[in-house]
């Protein structure tokens, strides 16, 4: 099985986040207060932002190694990622900001596993609507199915619940634990809501401001 | 008005203008939305003079560029066998320095405002850099590049300083709509000066409004 090894200090202008960990398949909670460098880390892993030193490593892969100089693109690391809200392409269709996640060359069989995971987040019946006009907790499906549209090896998922109602957010959870299951990924799901590591939490990391304390599960 | 040559000579040139500024204007665009550099603020001020010098400056700037003893100028007549001042090509050249400002400055601004989680999002889900431009960034920024591209327009049709530097005011070959008001004017002929006014002054009205409806739709 895939391991993720992370091991990075992250900076940004008046932040500094030190993060040591490692991940397997099932659901590693990030967990901490609001500004302890979660969502910084998940940057890191996403390539969108460079560690100031360390390494990130996913099995064979060396996504970043400071010292070796390597910073593999975003493009490159195989990647789905949910963010708090959704950063879905507004003027394409869901089918759309799906099939374009989808690795895959031909535009058809493109469109064909986009309608199959679309389904699958019971989007079925909205594939062609317009994007703009979905629920909060529609366009988070939306964004689930285009993050697992391209196979990925990791999927992270920042704060994905946090801008949606009680019942959303219930069945979001219970969306994203069994997608995890069927897929046998690893998937790291940054958040400050006790209530979602109780519910889903397969690992958890706890952060303090700008530290990892500790790993258990 | 009984010579419709200068307005679609005028319209030709714009319209030729326009697109030449819009591909090489949003393209700069991007590059200094992209990559901020201290070279950056230095190309933007060189491709924001055409707003602010006197127009017959900018043609006397593009004559001594591209005039026949220039390199440029020389390196023109080589390929294509014949000067490229004094002709409605020059009016061209003329009219897409006198609108690129336009484009540049509105396609900048539209695209440093686009949404960089989604520009991130989309690298993270596999897409190239140029996928992104071309499936994200671009399509969001589309108003306000539509914008600026209307505007430049306007601009390349109401040139008068330095297409007239540059393609001279020779009638029937070169001589646009504000040049034959002028010219016009000059002559004491003013049921043309009237006439070729109105047609300038309602083709710019209707641009600006085109440009307010698309900004009113903005959210």
């Amino acid at each position: 099985m895939t391991t993720l090894g992370v091991d990075v200090r992250v900076a940004v202008p008046g932040f500094v986040v030190e993060a040591s960990f490692s991940a397997r398949g099932g659901i590693t909670a990030l967990s901490g207060p609001s500004g302890s460098g979660k969502s910084l880390t998940l940057a890191a892993i996403a390539g969108t932002l460079r560690p100031a030193r360390g390494t990130i490593v996913c099995g064979d892969n060396i996504f970043a190694d400071t010292t070796a100089g390597v910073h593999m693109r975003s493009q490159d690391r195989r990647l789905g990622m949910v963010y708090q809200h959704a950063a879905l392409l507004d003027h394409r269709s869901p089918l759309d900001n799906v099939a374009l996640a989808v690795r895959q060359a031909n535009v058809a069989m493109a469109k064909e596993t986009a309608t199959a995971l679309l389904e699958r987040v019971g989007l079925g019946r909205a594939m062609s609507a317009k994007t703009r006009s979905l629920s909060g907790g529609e366009r988070q499906r939306v964004a689930l199915a285009r993050a697992l549209a391209g196979e990925p090896r990791i999927l992270l998922l920042d704060e994905p619940f946090s801008s949606l109602d009680a019942a959303s957010r219930d069945s979001m959870r219970s969306l994203v634990r069994s997608l995890v299951d069927e897929r046998g990924i690893i998937a790291l799901l940054v958040t400050h809501d006790a209530q979602d590591v109780t519910a889903l939490a397969d690992h958890v990391v706890v952060y303090e401001p700008g530290r990892t304390v500790s790993a258990s599960g | 008005m009984s010579d419709w040559f200068p307005l679609w000579l005028s319209l030709r040139v714009s319209v030729i203008a326009t697109l030449l500024a819009s591909l090489f204007g949003v393209a700069l665009a991007y590059l200094l939305a992209k990559w901020q550099s201290r070279f950056t603020a230095i190309v933007e001020a060189i491709f924001t003079l055409p707003i602010v010098l006197p127009p017959t400056v900018l043609g006397y700037y593009l004559l001594t560029l591209l005039g026949t003893r220039s390199t440029l100028g020389q390196g023109w007549e080589s390929i294509f066998g014949s000067p490229l001042v004094f002709t409605q090509s020059g009016a061209v050249v003329a009219a897409t320095v006198s609108a690129l400002p336009f484009v540049i400055r509105a396609a900048r601004a539209a695209i440093s405002n686009v949404d960089a989680r989604v520009e991130e999002a989309a690298r993270v889900m596999g897409l190239s850099e140029f996928r992104v431009a071309r499936v994200v960034t671009l399509p969001l920024a589309s108003r306000g590049i539509g914008a600026g591209v209307a505007l430049g327009f306007a601009r390349a049709l109401g040139d008068f300083g330095a297409t007239v530097m540059v393609a001279g005011n020779i009638p029937g070959q070169t001589q646009t709509l504000p040049v034959a008001v002028y010219d016009a004017v000059q002559a004491g002929d003013d049921a043309t000066a009237r006439t070729g006014s109105l047609v300038l002054g309602a083709i710019a009205v209707v641009v600006l409004i085109l440009v307010t409806q698309v900004f009113a739709r903005r959210r």
